[in-house]
């Protein structure tokens, strides 16, 4: 981790010397070659997945922009989903289609993609893409003429990781009507990079020490240590991706581009629609914009018709996350809950008051959040069970952890503690706008945290394998 | 009064049976964002409920391009009188 993290700091500042230094209007081609050589540094299949993506993209763009309210853009942009679709199929979900196979011909291994590697960001680029020729089709916004800038709009480096999954035009706006260059945006690009640092290497890894092996070993887990673990995981997968997010987001500001923020304060939330407009937002806002409004529009005369359309849209954001049932059944128990939510809400009305008192809503939110959580982290339904059903079980056994675990759960207990305390002053005032020796101070403490503390031999991100 | 003045007037009072408040009041400028209630689920309810109120069915495509009540409006004139 810390080796890739210098390099990647090295390759950023590279970047961002050449970018400042070209004239804004070729600023695309420096974002299109960093973008190209991040992936290449990867390997060239990564590179040529997303050139390929975005020349789709672009060209199914220009013909349904050719050919308003036609039979012939209709064909085009089916034909440019399905194109991506099946790309994005084949590099995910081969494993699926292998098992299919393998059940309708009653045979064992009768075909096998296991050469097939999943292109870095790939799940990321090509839901944007999907969307772009959705908005030129619906005519909300126009097809780009440029073919660099809308590459540059797929292979900006920051966000090819692990998202966000960002809009189209709201980057190619950016493109085009950059701001002023100001070292305030510096500050706060670093800052917030800094910020995402200390989430993962302090925070998440340091969960990870204590609950990763319980999950990996449930069999040999038992009682409390198990619902450490429950309890334990929706935080760490919240520090591992938002803070990624906030690496993304604090380089893609030290470019002048604001990226869609993925998170807002997702434990706060009082049920499971509000939650999932709190977190990984790119997702879920693309799934309501994309799955949700068109199906429940077209099924809107039938009785379970917005219904159908929510369980589709979950289906999808679930079944985004990798080719398990884990994870599809994640995404079909949130949608039905958010579907039983809007009936209740519908019946009730606007005005009724609410069902319970706010932090009982928040703590039932995050409690069942926490739970499915559980088959979002187990490689099977049946790990997952298995994981629930001891937690329980087996919940008279002690918390018997190694000296070494109790620490870091005494640690990550005392950071969540002093960031717990601090979040209602900053909410109030935040840091940037605080004097300078309490901006320095929390700095330095960040900084002296992350020295001492962090954590850099865990090399990956969780949300860079999906 | 016009004819575009009419249909916010009959719009607005779909709104207020979809939204249950007979004493919601709406303009051409309104969007999803100044309703609270105004969510996905209720937007699908909405078009449904303009939908039958008027007569006509939307497409897809026109749907997708509504920023505000008054663009439901241009398009609710151009099908009634078409």
């Amino acid at each position: 981790m810390l080796s890739y993290l210098i390099a990647y700091a090295c390759f950023a500042i590279v970047s961002l010397t050449i970018f400042y230094l070209a004239p804004p209007r070729h600023r695309w081609l420096v974002l299109v070659v960093s973008g190209a050589a991040f992936l290449a540094s990867v390997g060239w299949v990564h590179l040529v997945a997303a050139l390929a993506l975005a020349s789709i993209g672009y060209i199914a763009g220009l013909l349904i922009e050719r050919w308003p309210d036609t039979t012939r853009s209709k064909v085009v942009l089916w034909l440019g989903i399905a194109l991506v679709v099946g790309a994005l199929g084949l590099c995910k979900y081969h494993r699926s289609v292998e098992y299919l196979v393998d059940l309708v011909t009653q045979a064992h291994g009768s075909v096998s993609f296991a050469s097939i590697i999943l292109p870095l960001g790939i799940s990321y680029y090509a839901f944007q893409v999907i969307g772009y020729q959705l908005e030129v089709y619906w005519g909300r916004e126009q097809a780009e003429r440029h073919p660099g800038r809308f590459a540059a709009s797929v292979l900006f480096f920051p966000k090819l990781v692990a998202g966000p999954i960002e809009r189209p035009h709201r980057f190619l706006e950016q493109l085009t009507n950059p701001p002023p260059f100001a070292w305030s945006r510096i500050a706060s690009g670093l800052e917030q990079i800094g910020w995402g640092l200390f989430k993962k290497a302090v925070i998440a890894d340091h969960i990870g020490l204590i609950i990763d092996h319980t999950f990996d070993n449930p069999t040999l887990a038992s009682g409390a240590p198990l619902f450490l673990a429950i309890c334990l995981y929706p935080v760490q997968v919240y520090n591992d991706f938002s803070g990624y997010t906030d690496i993304a987001l604090g380089t893609a500001r030290l470019f002048g581009f604001e990226l869609t923020p993925n998170f807002n304060r997702p434990f706060s939330a009082r049920s499971i629609s509000d939650f999932w407009r709190r977190w990984h937002i790119s997702l879920s806002s693309w799934t309501n914009d994309y799955v949700y409004k068109p199906l429940a529009f077209g099924l809107r005369s039938a009785p379970a018709g917005p219904t159908l359309a929510v369980l589709a849209g979950f289906f999808v954001l679930g079944a985004w996350h990798g080719p398990r049932l884990t994870f599809v059944l994640f995404g079909l128990v949130h949608g039905s809950v958010v579907a039983i939510e809007a009936f209740i809400r519908r019946r009730r009305g606007s005005d009724a008051a609410p069902l319970m008192h706010p932090r009982i809503a928040n703590a039932l939110t995050v409690g069942f959040y926490a739970l499915t959580c559980v088959f979002f982290r187990s490689a099977t339904v049946e790990d997952a069970g298995l994981v629930l059903g001891r937690a329980v079980t087996t919940a008279s056994a002690g918390l018997h952890l190694p000296l070494s675990q109790l620490f870091e759960l005494g640690l990550v207990l005392a950071i969540l503690f002093v960031l717990f305390v601090a979040r209602r002053p900053l909410s109030r005032v935040p840091l940037a706008d605080r004097s300078a020796w309490v901006r320095w101070t929390v700095y330095c403490a960040i900084a002296g945290t992350l020295f001492f503390l962090g954590i850099y031999n865990v090399t990956e991100f969780v949300y860079e394998h999906f | 009064m016009s004819t575009q003045q009419d249909i916010l007037r009959r719009v607005q009072s779909v709104f207020a049976q979809v939204f249950k408040d007979p004493d919601i009041s709406i303009s051409e400028t309104t969007a999803a964002k100044d309703i609270p209630e105004w969510d996905s689920l209720n937007h699908t309810i909405l078009l449904a409920a303009v939908e039958d109120h008027f007569g006509i069915k939307f497409a897809l495509k026109e749907v997708m391009r509504f920023k505000n009540v008054g663009d439901m409006c241009v398009v609710i004139e151009r099908k009634i009188s078409g």
